[in-house]
């Protein structure tokens, strides 16, 4: 007997497991009109939460952005340009999107669009798609901002020749238009061309004139007496400074 | 003679359990993942960096591309605490100094539609480093 008792408890310990999983659940079951009027409830919460998620993900895709870029490409609906940073970007334009531009007539769109004309594109941007949907779109015109060493000054011309970091240089027209200013003592105060000096560092915002992209009409000449001039940045005077000597008297001049 | 059935059956049943847990311990021995699902991790060390100086002018507002609402807009971002900040726009031109952790901020008036603002930082050295953004202002809704 005692022997039944031991196999039976070793038995029960040993289908415990299996037992309980087919243990049916003590839960009421409910009415079965309570059940579907509960389901279709379920239903439509689900239905709703995934309407809300999905139109919460289209907001978070979607940004107002603008952007400026001269015209590459210019085919029906579809604007590409390059912005600022060299980067093509696709434009999507539809019957809501507005044209505008002070110099073209009143009724100005797409088709007088052409490669090579400068736009402010403000609209919808896609994260995902990386293209902007335009809702206003007008022809402007950007000014150019330089920042350098004064080179070359040119009185008679009233031109200041901008020698930049990386090399280049730039011919500036000194206008009626144009205001010149210098920061002395941690103040801007004005200036004028008389007193610019070569060497001096130079910020300029201009605008170029067409065709010339290395000559600009001064809008502004910011001067910085006090401060140094960027080192990247070699002049010609520089180089001219230093006149090699044979130590015999003769000056040596190098071969250009 | 019935309580040796039960424990026969018992020990049938513990034998019964052995044997079919060995054969599936034997099955999961042989199973092999074909190399096809198999996931290659390779370590790859660190690209040596290229020298170049840190950036040491950060724009912290407005964000590039961003579209204000008001004409008035705050310029604000972090150099280095001896530099000279100036501020550009085709409109005007803003010189300030940073604070001493190098803060800056200042407030432009922006344009219609897209403008382009420079921020330039000049450092003691001569040295200068230059960031731009593109702003755009518009009072209509869309």
């Amino acid at each position: 007997m005692k022997k039944i008792f031991i196999s039976f408890l070793i038995l029960c310990v040993l289908f415990s497991g299996t037992t309980s999983a087919q243990t049916p659940s003590l839960t009421p079951t409910a009415k079965p009109t309570d059940e579907t009027t509960t389901q279709k409830l379920s239903n439509q919460i689900n239905n709703l939460k995934e309407k809300i998620a999905s139109r919460v993900a289209q907001l978070n895709l979607v940004e107002k952005r603008g952007i400026i870029g001269t015209v590459k490409e210019v085919d029906g609906t579809k604007i590409v340009v390059t912005d600022l940073n060299d980067k093509t970007r696709n434009i999507d334009v539809d019957e809501i999107t507005k044209f505008s531009s002070s110099s073209a007539k009143a009724t100005f769109g797409i088709s007088d669009i052409k490669p090579g004309t400068k736009l402010s594109i403000l609209g919808l941007y896609n994260k995902d798609s990386e293209r902007i949907l335009a809702r206003f779109i007008t022809v402007i015109s950007t000014p150019l901002t330089i920042t350098g060493a004064v080179s070359k000054i040119d009185d008679d011309e009233f031109t200041i020749t901008v020698s930049t970091e990386n090399g280049q240089n730039y011919i500036v027209d000194v206008e009626n238009i144009t205001r010149t200013l210098e920061y002395i003592d941690n103040e801007v105060v004005k200036s004028g061309f008389s007193k610019i000096e070569t060497g001096e560092r130079v910020m300029v915002v201009g605008y170029t004139q067409s065709g010339q992209s290395s000559r600009l009409v001064g809008t502004r000449i910011l001067l910085f007496p006090e401060l140094l001039r960027n080192p990247k940045i070699i002049l010609k005077t520089d180089t001219d400074e230093i006149v090699p000597s044979s130590g015999s008297g003769k000056v040596i001049t190098p071969i250009r | 003679m019935k309580s040796e059935r039960i424990i026969l059956s018992f020990v049938a049943i513990i034998i019964g359990l052995l044997v079919a847990g060995g054969v599936f311990f034997l099955y999961q021995l042989t199973k092999k993942l074909p190399p096809e699902k198999a996931q290659s991790i390779s370590l790859k060390s660190p690209a040596t960096p290229t020298p170049q100086t840190p950036s040491q002018l950060s724009i912290l507002q407005p964000q590039d591309e961003e579209i204000f609402s008001k004409k008035t807009i705050t310029i604000s971002g972090k150099t280095s605490p001896d530099a000279t900040i100036v501020v550009s726009s085709p409109t005007d031109d803003q010189v300030v100094k940073p604070t001493r952790n190098g803060d800056f901020s200042v407030t432009h008036t922006i344009g219609d539609n897209s403008t382009i603002i420079t921020v330039l930082s000049i450092f003691p050295d001569g040295r200068e480093e230059k960031l731009t953004r593109t702003v755009n202002y518009t009072s209509e809704e869309f």
